[in-house]
């Protein structure tokens, strides 16, 4: 008995969607093949299971001469090492990219797109598909979650990760958006000493206070509604563009991208129980007040 | 529906078996049936404060156990017939206590139409305390005005958000009460001890009442009397007010403010 089944739309077999990718950055010194594979075995024997299973980028940046592509990526693929791109300019990529690696872009922390909102026209009507795509994208509003975190490029543009709205003029309409990265966490309650929260990959928005002895952690920013009085770390795992806001600044400890400073006595009349954004500027924390 | 009320702390010494007696012997006094089981398993004390300290036979660990009955157990007390004990064992320790033992025993003293279960919490952040927290409707959460006590409150406050039944099964949280023991006004107008404004700052939770440092407390330890007892006193007074609160009668606090006494009365002794 053959059943008819309704025409569907091929766009509902696959999503795109964003994905994190941390990977092993192998950064060659030298083109010579023999050297490499040498110098790759007696790191591997020393490291032993550690690298194991792990993606890897080939950063190839230092290298002019010509490299044997092949032979490398069956070196460390023999070492169950997964080259999934490679890091380099002009004729080095194009022969990396012949070899079958993509050139990718990759920073040393989570990428943050620029932060040019999306103009309200560009973003696709054909879009808005009512349960999966996140209210953002609804709303056409101008605060655009971008794929913030894929190394790779996504396969709707070229270039490096963009806000989708700007990438709609390339895309087939209602296919292939990219879904935006994973919006803040949003804590409601008061946070009290002992307690601690994380918010992985994403921002950390906290409406309350946070207590002496409790903990805000966050890989992006951090917004405290409330008193800040415990410690609060952004930008964990090396994001040094992250930030701390809070609306009444009184803290045991701040720190970005692992940069820290204890707030042992009060801070100066313009800073202490006021709004106020800390950022790191070099190499040291900088606080500055939020009111005009 | 029995209400379970748990008086806790974090830190020692605040109050908390002082006001598990005044604030069980004042639910009892309006009449409700009320009783006051001691968590405090190995240091027992709730019984010495309640002044039945001669009439344990059974205690709390016995009837999980399965060794004697509520009704062994229970004791009631001799002023107040709404009002009745289950103290904890002298002897025995914290590991006897075990969730499903607790929730059998509050089952069982719900069935015998007991209208509120006040729970007298151990200090610490441990098994009895946990125990004593975990099954709870509402929280008194005693604090001194000193900064150590403060910290402390704080912490149990989270883990009431965190570790009780109301969160794990995503139900109505427990409803937090702030209870402000041992208070001295002057001492606050002194700038030694914290504020009222500034407790309720720091810890963000509904005030229920404050409870003036006092000498009566002493005193009704002695006599094996809840302080609420002694009418002539201020802190008497201020359980009656807290009781109020509790039932749902807004009254203006009291014993928070410092009056300089006059010259006579500081020339002849006054404080």
């Amino acid at each position: 008995m053959s059943k008819k089944t309704p025409q569907r739309k091929t766009a509902q077999a696959l999503d795109f969607k964003s994905a994190t990718l941390y990977a092993i950055r192998v950064v060659l010194h030298e083109a010579d093949t023999a050297a490499l594979i040498n110098a790759l075995e007696k790191r591997m024997k020393d490291a032993g299971a550690f690298f194991e299973n792990e993606p890897v980028v080939i950063d190839a940046t230092r290298i002019e001469d010509t490299i044997e592509w092949p032979a490398l990526v069956a070196a460390l693929r023999q070492h169950q090492l997964h080259p999934v791109g490679v890091v380099a300019d002009g004729a080095q990529a194009a022969a990396a990219a012949a070899a079958g690696l993509p050139a990718v872009d990759v920073g040393s922390a989570p990428v943050r797109p620029p932060s040019t909102p999306a103009p309200e026209q560009d973003v696709p009507a054909a879009a808005v598909t009512p349960e999966k795509s996140p209210p953002e994208a609804g709303n056409g509003s101008s605060s655009t979650p971008t794929p913030a975190e894929a190394s790779t490029p996504t396969p709707s543009s070229s270039d490096a990760p963009q806000p989708p709205g700007s990438d709609s003029s390339q895309l087939a309409p209602a296919h292939a958006i990219p879904t935006p990265a994973p919006a803040a966490m949003v804590i409601t309650r008061p946070l009290r000493s002992g307690q601690r929260v994380y918010a992985r990959n994403t921002d950390l928005i906290v409406i309350g206070v946070v207590s002496r002895g409790a903990e805000v952690i966050a890989d992006g920013n951090i917004h405290v509604y409330g008193p800040l009085r415990g410690k609060a770390m952004a930008g964990a795992r090396g994001d040094t563009t992250a930030r701390i806001f809070t609306t009444q600044l009184d803290p045991e400890l701040v720190a970005i991208a692992g940069v820290y400073r204890v707030i042992e006595t009060s801070l100066e009349a313009s800073l202490q129980n006021k709004p106020a954004i800390i950022s790191l500027n070099g190499e040291s924390l900088q606080l500055d007040s939020l009111s005009n | 529906m029995a209400r379970i009320v748990v008086v806790t702390s974090g830190k020692g010494g605040v109050g908390k078996t002082t006001t598990s007696a005044s604030f069980s012997a004042g639910l009892a006094m309006k009449g409700h049936k009320t009783v006051v089981i001691d968590f405090d398993v190995g240091l027992r004390n709730l019984d010495l404060i309640m002044g039945c300290e001669r009439r344990v036979v059974y205690d709390f660990v016995n009837v999980i156990q399965g060794e004697a009955s509520l009704h062994q157990a229970l004791i009631r007390d001799k002023q107040l017939e709404n009002l009745f004990i289950l103290p904890a064992s002298q002897t025995r320790d914290k590991d006897a206590l075990t969730k499903e033992g607790v929730e059998k025993v509050l089952e069982d003293l719900k069935a015998m139409d007991f209208e509120y279960i006040v729970c007298d919490s151990p200090a610490g952040i441990e098994t009895g305390a946990l125990m004593a927290s975990y099954f709870a409707d509402d929280a008194l959460v005693v604090t001194n005005p000193e900064v150590s006590s403060v910290r402390d409150s704080d912490r149990i406050l989270g883990i009431l958000s965190a570790k009780s039944r109301r969160a794990e099964r995503g139900e109505d949280p427990i409803k937090e009460f702030l209870l402000l023991t041992r208070y001295s006004p002057k001492r606050v107008a002194d700038g030694e001890m914290l504020s009222l404004q500034d407790i309720e700052d720091i810890l963000r939770i509904k005030l229920i009442g404050v409870i003036p440092e006092s000498e009566a407390v002493l005193q009704a330890s002695n006599q094996g009397v809840p302080a609420i007892h002694l009418r002539d006193s201020d802190v008497a007074a201020a359980y009656q007010d807290v009781v109020a609160r509790y039932l749902g009668d807004e009254r203006p606090l009291r014993f928070t403010e410092y009056a300089k006494p006059g010259l006579f009365k500081r020339l002849f002794g006054g404080k």
